[in-house]
């Protein structure tokens, strides 16, 4: 199964009232970081150097409610940080079911057979394990053995209690596409995990080891080869095929910054996921003093090397339903399960 | 160049309806006549500023025709770039914003030929970065920094990345409008193209209408020393 129906056609209608009502920009995905503190440090992550005080900040869950009533985005994803590190996660994550979110908890998976407990299986939740490789190369890029292992036990544990799961990979210089085909293959055929999600590594300037990131013409290079396995066909991606297309150079997309807003313990966070300018107290804030032609692709050089989902898959969203092709490639995508 | 207030500015367009757009009576023709033109201008008559106005392709897929990009780099084809020089730059961006022009501040690629196909776009889009194509701008350019000028550019998207233009085009020099005419009437089947290109040009125009007062007042209101070390080449 790719992208559940029930959250395709609720995405789509949200996105239909938005054109209706004239709205030039809105949120898709709120990406939710109740806290910065990890228990891994992987040589790729630019979001765990903030000082011991942030770190040992965590958002309440009526402050995660309220974001997601805030900004109003139909599906919130769960980032940090690791989120199973907050004592509370279990409620926010009803707390934010209740309120009618597909919620996207992402997770390394170290905590999850003892989170399942308190966890309820939902349409509406999807446990998304990161996974950067097979064995040896996930543990070398979580910087730690044994949590590739770690990872699959939980994975069988969380769809044998009727979860939904899906993965989310980073490509990074160091994944080789055989690496990449092998780890999917696992992932569908050992694992049957529900969809996975796909994305170059974004280049953090603070992240401890910068010989990791792919350049973009290499990102192309590398998603072009992982792509044109034979294999491929059989792969469940959690993304429109616009998004997949752009991640091999053939659609031209602008980032769509604003289509993911991220709220953490800092705040809104300015002016996205990745790129860190700055915080304000509100959504609204957030939408109306940003400066956002300022960022993208040509813009700033931040972005030059960005493809990452949470810049483009907004595009690719929007795209999608501006285009009675695209939404039908898409819908076909969304009814076999696999990406057209 | 001394540090001051520039007064001498020299506004230039490669063709006669885009230097009407912006008010300007200097043409410098289009594609690579553009930078003997200039050449030949800073020769005859030393200025302190040179800005080049125009239309140009559209490479980044988020702007419409119409669209107004502020040059923050340009680059050519073989991956060289020049920086305009920091503090015109922020004086333009400043203007803009005063008068709430919408704008990006992106860069500029030139090229040989025309940019015509929707691949070729994106080929450019994802190797160069740039929201622009045009085929004047890094001559001009050239042609500045060889006589010691700082340049400001700033272009108008006329085709979209998502369009490709009419083939009659695809061999364009800047040719006279009466010579593409005529071509295009012998060609029935590219009139709906070129209907369409029509009413991107007058979007185009009408936005490099509305930035004119604010490049011709470029010149007076630069009230901080040139940096010229900041023109730099690949």
């Amino acid at each position: 199964m790719g992208i559940p129906i029930r959250q395709a056609m609720a995405v789509s209608g949200y996105l239909l009232k938005q054109k209706l009502k004239g709205n030039k920009r809105y949120p898709l995905v709120l990406m939710l970081e109740p806290l910065y503190r990890c228990n891994l440090a992987c040589s790729g992550c630019g979001k765990i150097q903030h000082p011991e005080p942030v770190l040992n900040t965590y958002l309440s869950p009526e402050e995660c409610w309220a974001a997601a009533e805030e900004c109003g985005a139909p599906v919130v994803s769960i980032a940090g940080g690791e989120p199973l590190v907050h004592p509370q996660i279990a409620e926010i994550v009803a707390g934010l079911i209740e309120r009618r979110k597909f919620v996207y908890l992402c997770t390394n998976a170290i905590l999850l057979e003892r989170s399942l407990p308190n966890l309820t299986p939902s349409p509406y939740l999807t446990i998304s394990v990161h996974m950067d490789g097979l064995r040896d190369l996930h543990d070398a890029m979580v910087d730690r053995a044994g949590v590739f292992d770690k990872a699959v036990s939980a994975i069988r544990e969380a769809k044998r209690l009727g979860f939904r799961v899906s993965t989310n990979t980073t490509v990074f210089a160091d994944s080789k596409p055989e690496q990449v085909r092998d780890l999917f293959n696992f992932l569908v055929d050992d694992l049957d995990v529900d969809g996975m999600m796909v994305s170059p590594g974004y280049d953090y300037p603070k992240a401890p080891n910068q010989d990791v990131f792919l350049k973009r013409p290499q990102m192309i290079e590398t998603f072009r080869s992982i792509l044109s396995f034979p294999e491929r066909k059989r792969w469940r991606f959690f993304h429109t095929p616009l998004f997949l297309d752009f991640l091999q150079g053939k659609q031209a997309m602008q980032c769509t910054a604003w289509g993911n807003p991220t709220r953490s313990v800092l705040g809104w966070q300015r002016p996205c996921y990745l790129i860190g300018d700055g915080y304000v107290p509100t959504f609204r804030q957030l939408i109306e003093e940003t400066e956002w032609d300022r960022y993208g692709y040509g813009r700033d050089a931040r972005c030059t090397n960005c493809m990452a989902h949470c810049g483009y898959e907004a595009t690719a969203v929007t795209a999608t339903m501006a285009s009675p092709l695209e939404g039908i490639r898409a819908g076909i995508g969304t009814m076999v399960g696999r990406n057209a | 160049m001394a540090a001051g207030v520039a007064s001498r500015l020299l506004l230039v367009a490669p063709t006669p309806r885009e230097a009407a757009a912006v008010r300007t009576s200097t043409v410098c023709g289009a594609g690579p006549r553009a930078t003997e033109a200039v050449d030949a201008m800073l020769r005859v008559a030393p200025r302190d500023l040179v800005v080049i106005a125009g239309v140009c392709g559209g490479l980044d897929p988020s702007l419409a025709p119409g669209s107004l990009i502020l040059c923050r780099r340009a680059v050519n084809e073989h991956g060289d770039e020049r920086i305009p020089e920091r503090a015109l730059f922020e004086q333009a961006r400043r203007a803009f914003r005063a008068r709430r022009l919408p704008f990006v501040s992106s860069s500029l690629l030139t090229v040989d030929a025309p940019v015509v196909s929707r691949a070729q776009k994106t080929a450019l889009w994802n190797r160069h970065g740039a929201a622009g194509v045009d085929m004047e701008t890094w001559g001009v350019i050239e042609a500045a920094a060889a006589h010691g000028v700082p340049w400001l550019a700033v272009r108008v998207v006329l085709d979209p990345a998502s369009a490709a233009l009419p083939p009659s085009l695809h061999t364009w020099s800047g040719e006279p409008d009466a010579d593409v005419l005529r071509r295009v009437l012998r060609r029935p089947f590219e009139w709906p193209s070129y209907a369409r290109l029509a009413l991107q040009a007058r979007s185009a125009l009408r936005t490099l209408a509305a930035v004119s007062p604010q490049l011709s007042a470029l010149s007076y209101r630069l009230e901080e020393p040139i940096n010229l070390s900041a023109v730099t080449a690949r």
